[in-house]
């Protein structure tokens, strides 16, 4: 069930509603169900994985907590198992098919088996929840969870399928769903919602008919550098509406039973600077690496240049692998990476020798521009069917290959508003706020709320294409 | 208490508000608007009321495709010793926007593919109009194919209308997917796709578009064939598309994508008659799927007449001569290196026979006289290959 079906919206109006209703002290397992319920909704077969690696968290959590002399060998045992188990499910056949060409370069050509397993929905997702538990109770940033309560927070339906990526210190606390109602929180879920619904139907599947296009194999040649860069923004705002879609979604969902998820997106493309972009795209996940991975490292380095450089890389590149079992997402993490050392160089440089520069105008807007063009050109790799691909179109973006646009005119014209859109919305949400502010509360409530809510209704009913599924998704 | 109250309030205001919206269809009020804000020709000069006969039309113009090919296999079944033509194009052949001094008529109009229809059916030769708007070359191929894989459906001439514009159609509309339930053409589709033809990937589209349709590879690679979600969503569907409301859903997003158009019409002036310079990948795979259909046709013993159609002299749709001459050269390696016929009406309809498309001239749609000047020539190209071996 996804979370623009009408399954699922009819539902969860009647789900929210019977929760209100419900005692303070059943909410819990009535939760509880719902998110097995919704998880099984898509394949039963899988319902036991999340609660698995849960399990496996808590076992070593509890083993961490009770014998800390034991602590890091628990923390490291508890990692791998989660580890094992994303690697089985998520990169084995890329490991498998990497080693099998390293191996052929040594003429071997072993016969491996193959074993078909699907991907299970969410796994990198609820994966990277349970290693922060771990490394949470390690480092006792997380003391007394039960097992109910860790299988509330891995299995809480709004963030399950596609984050955010929440840790349990912020999730944890508010699972006793003792809150009593607040209309605010009616209010702010449907903002979410309604705003999620249309930003997926109207905006993320518009755009991804043309993307579809334009990343043929076929086409990529054929494209000129015109077509190959309004493609890489094309698939920019795609992932951008689609993925900001599904966080709006899943936070307003959680809204409206009470609970507050941490954000995801704040207007990327308005990033200042390479390391802004990801203070702004996709927040938890950055925030996750950053935490885990990325300071514990240089912590042992005490932020020297080289080993700091290095790790920005080998992270990044971390980062990509994340997305999916694929060197596409390396190539655009280690893109990502390059971009962050550049910014980091520059930052050293103009500590001293170019001090002067450091706040002039013109190289504010230049590292604006170059973060926005480096990043819609990065996502290139992340799109392409193969690295040769998204080589031949990489190439064109900075060698001239024809300037003449060769698809139909939609193709700009829709992408450019959809720019548009992605640009003005930090400023229509100050806008809007604005206005609620200056109207009486009975309008704002009967009037304006609701004429809002029914145009992004209407929008996201004429654009519905019930086989149009969450990028996300797949990774 | 009071908050309740005051949810439902806003809940149900909301809800009520999209129903109302969905009812009155807002966007084609802005519509109506901006037609009379921009001066746009007049409604009733685009045609409506014409003639429908599933003998000699698909009537869904691309719709529901596999109904309509259905029938007229039926009917040819009837009647074996017939000859059998098919006329293959775009909304030329099914739509009429009046020229100026044309009344508006209380019979349903006939456009040019009925005429030619009309008067060859008593010489014994059944001809079929199988169009729709927008048909790009790999959606002519999409349906040559269906045509050929059934002995019952195969015409001894086939007539396909080529325009310059034509070639930036690009894909295979999901609607023709239908079609992909016959076997023998689905394996006909399979290996078109799995050809290293720029059209390739229109097919394989087509495919993949169609098999996720029928949830056999639904969200991903990660659901299973047992989702029980798929299941509950389709009995939703099911209810709510009992709804009248609901249904406009469709007539409602034309109107929303109508005003988009507009806005790019009349506000920057980018219209159906502005001259383009067409180039790179969808040319290639349009022109690549144009010659697998003239292959196909020989293949199958099948007389190709290929039209260039008429287009209105008030506009000039080439962005420059190199356009021009490009597509011309295109045109003539076609006839050098296949049996077939090809024939120029481009400059067949005079310019006042032409009507007007919202507020500038029409490029495509022809008024009721250039529809009976056009089948007059026609009928004498398909005489020549009915008679002749070409």
């Amino acid at each position: 069930m996804a979370f623009n079906s009408y399954s699922y919206l009819i539902g969860l109006a009647a789900v929210v509603a019977l929760f209100w209703a419900l005692p303070a002290r059943v909410r819990r397992a009535y939760v509880l169900v719902l998110s097995v319920a919704f998880y099984a909704s898509w394949d039963w077969r899988y319902t036991v994985l999340p609660f698995a690696i849960c399990l496996a968290a808590f076992l070593f959590a509890r083993m961490i907590a009770t014998r800390p002399e034991q602590g890091r060998r628990a923390l490291t045992s508890g990692i791998a198992v989660v580890l094992a188990a994303l690697a089985a499910f998520k990169y084995r056949a890329f490991l498998v098919d990497n080693a099998a060409a390293a191996l052929a370069v040594f003429g071997r050509h072993p016969a491996i088996p193959a074993v078909a397993l699907a991907l299970p929905l969410g796994i990198s997702f609820y994966s990277f929840e349970a290693i922060s538990f771990l490394i949470d109770t390690r480092q006792r940033r997380v003391t007394t969870v039960s097992f109910t309560d860790l299988a509330i927070f891995v299995s809480f339906w709004p963030h399950l399928m596609a984050g955010p990526i929440v840790r349990v210190r912020e999730l944890v606390p508010q699972l006793g769903f003792d809150r009593p109602f607040d209309e605010r929180m009616l209010t702010r879920g449907l903002d979410r919602l309604i705003l999620g619904l249309a930003q997926k139907n109207l905006l993320a599947n518009n755009l991804a008919g043309f993307v579809d296009e334009t990343f043929l194999p076929r086409a990529a040649a054929l494209n000129t550098t015109v077509d190959n860069w309004f493609a890489a923004i094309a698939f920019g705002l795609q992932i951008y509406f689609d993925f900001a879609a599904y966080s709006n979604m899943a936070i307003g969902a959680a809204q409206l039973v009470g609970i507050t998820l941490p954000e995801n997106f704040n207007a990327p493309y308005h990033a200042r600077t390479p390391p802004d972009f990801w203070a702004r795209w996709h927040m938890t996940l950055s925030r996750w690496i950053r935490d885990y991975v990325f300071f514990p490292i240089n912590a042992r380095f005490r932020g020297a240049p080289g080993p700091l450089y290095a790790s920005l890389l080998g992270t990044m590149a971390l980062v990509g692998l994340w997305h999916g079992a694929g060197w596409g997402f390396v190539v655009w993490g280690v893109m990502h990476g390059v971009f962050l050392v550049l910014y980091r160089l520059w930052e050293a440089a103009s500590q001293d020798r170019l001090a002067r520069w450091r706040s002039s105008a013109v190289v504010v807007a230049a590292w604006r521009l170059f973060t926005l063009a480096a990043v819609t050109a990065a996502w290139i790799p992340f799109r392409a069917a193969t690295l040769g691909q998204a080589a031949t179109m990489m190439r064109t973006l900075a060698v001239p290959h024809g300037f003449r646009p060769t698809y139909p005119v939609n193709f700009y014209l829709v992408t450019i508003l959809a720019a548009c859109v992605a640009a003005l919305e930090p400023f229509l949400a100050q806008v809007l706020s604005r206005i609620e502010s200056r109207t009486p509360t009975v309008v704002h409530w009967f009037v304006l709320r609701p004429a809002l809510y029914a145009v992004g209704l209407l929008l996201f009913l004429i654009f519905d294409d019930r086989d149009t599924q969450f990028i996300y998704f797949q990774f | 208490m009071r908050a309740a109250a005051r949810s439902a309030g806003l809940v149900a205001t909301t809800l009520g508000l999209t129903v109302w919206l969905l009812s009155i269809d807002p966007f084609a009020r802005v519509n109506a608007v901006l037609d009379a804000a921009f001066a746009a020709a007049p409604a009733w000069t685009q045609v409506s009321s014409l003639v429908r006969d599933p003998r000699t039309q698909e009537v869904s113009h691309g719709e529901h495709p596999a109904q309509g090919l259905r029938a007229l296999a039926a009917y040819w079944r009837e009647r074996p010793t017939a000859l059998k033509a098919v006329l293959l194009g775009n909304s030329q052949m099914f739509a009429m926007s009046l020229a100026p001094g044309e009344a508006r008529s209380r019979e349903d109009e006939r456009t040019y593919p009925d005429i030619v229809a009309a008067h060859f059916a008593p010489r014994g030769v059944l001809c079929y109009r199988l169009a729709a708007p927008g048909l790009s070359y790999s959606e002519a191929l999409w349906y040559v194919d269906f045509l050929l894989t059934h002995p019952g459906l195969r015409p001894d001439v086939l007539l396909v209308q080529v325009n310059y514009q034509a070639f930036w159609n690009g894909g295979v509309r999901s609607s023709f997917a239908e079609l992909l339930e016959d076997a023998a053409f689905r394996r006909q589709v399979e290996t078109r796709a799995q050809s290293d033809a720029s059209y390739a990937e229109d097919f394989r589209g087509a495919l993949a578009e169609f098999d996720r349709g029928r949830g056999a590879a639904a969200a991903g690679n990660a659901a299973a064939p047992a989702a029980f979600g798929r299941r509950i969503e389709d009995a939703t569907r099911l209810r709510l598309d009992r709804l009248d409301v609901f249904r406009r859903r469709a007539a409602e997003k034309d109107s929303f994508d109508e005003m988009l158009y507009r806005g790019r019409l009349y506000l920057l002036g980018i219209k159906p008659s502005t001259a383009r310079s067409i180039s790179g990948p969808r040319l290639i795979r349009n022109q690549e799927a144009l010659d697998a259909l003239a292959n196909a046709c020989e293949a199958a013993g099948v007389k190709l007449v290929v039209f260039k159609a008429p287009v209105n002299p008030r506009v000039s749709l080439y962005a420059s001569d190199a356009d021009r001459i490009r597509f011309e050269r295109y045109m003539a390696t076609l006839p050098s290196s296949r049996h077939l016929k090809i024939v120029d009406f481009e400059h067949a309809v005079p310019a006042d026979l032409w009507g007007r498309q919202y507020n500038s001239p029409d490029p495509l749609h022809m008024g009721r006289r250039a529809h009976g000047l056009v089948a007059a020539h026609v009928i004498v190209a398909l005489s020549e290959s009915l008679v002749s071996g070409q």
